[in-house]
């Protein structure tokens, strides 16, 4: 940037001023989380668009912005489209509590992440007693008085 | 998931006793009240049955039934 100054007689200075720009990068963020708590049956299926804004790459649709799931239970049965955040069950739901992150990655390697639970219910069972047992037997008493 | 559970028992389909009991595997016990009209001596044997329920399932047990005087 150059300063330019004149007066009435026609003489004048100058200076430059040398500007260094540094540009600050900024993270992903995730602009739609899932509710921390979700419940869900075997029999149902799981679907979520996780999406994501950024100063620099704007949103999913751009192409620029990476989404990757991690389930630090070992659950497989889900699954992350990297490109548009979409999160679909590839299998059928595993009854369990299941802990999930989903992390999105700009094109600067900046990060924003959120963690979701998966309660998944199965059939409750009676384990005792059994439905084979032969009978079961109440005995009435009767107080007479 | 050792949440708690939802249990009806009924016998002959007629609500005895609504409960909550945890799905954690361990023993609870349960009260249910009968009166002479229950009696099976002369009837056989009749049914106990268990609807327990969790937030989005259910299962229904049974159990032949005999109630003595």
């Amino acid at each position: 940037m150059e300063l330019f100054v004149i007066d009435r007689s026609g003489l004048n200075d100058s200076f430059i001023i040398n500007l260094t720009v540094l540009e600050t990068q900024h993270p992903p963020n995730i602009t739609n989380p899932i509710s921390s708590e979700n419940n869900l049956s075997i029999f149902d299926s799981f679907s979520f668009d996780f999406n994501a804004s950024d100063l620099e790459d704007y949103n999913e649709t751009e192409g620029l912005l990476n989404f990757s799931l991690v389930s630090s239970d070992g659950a497989t049965f889900l699954i992350v489209n990297s490109s548009d955040g979409t999160v679909t069950n590839s299998s059928s739901l595993l009854a369990g509590i299941w802990n999930f992150s989903i992390f999105v990655r700009d094109s600067s390697g900046l990060n924003d992440s959120h963690n979701f639970t998966l309660r998944i219910y199965g059939y409750p069972e009676i384990i005792y007693p059994m439905m084979d047992m032969s009978s079961i037997v109440f005995m009435r008493t009767r107080q007479i008085t | 998931m050792q949440d708690a559970l939802d249990f009806d028992f009924a016998i002959n389909n007629i609500s005895r006793n609504q409960t909550m009991g945890m799905g954690n595997e361990t023993y609870f016990n349960v009260t249910i009240v009968t009166n002479y009209t229950d009696e099976t001596t002369c009837s056989g044997k009749i049914q106990l049955s268990a609807n327990v329920s969790n937030p989005k399932l259910s299962a229904l047990y049974s159990w032949n039934l005999s109630i003595l005087q």
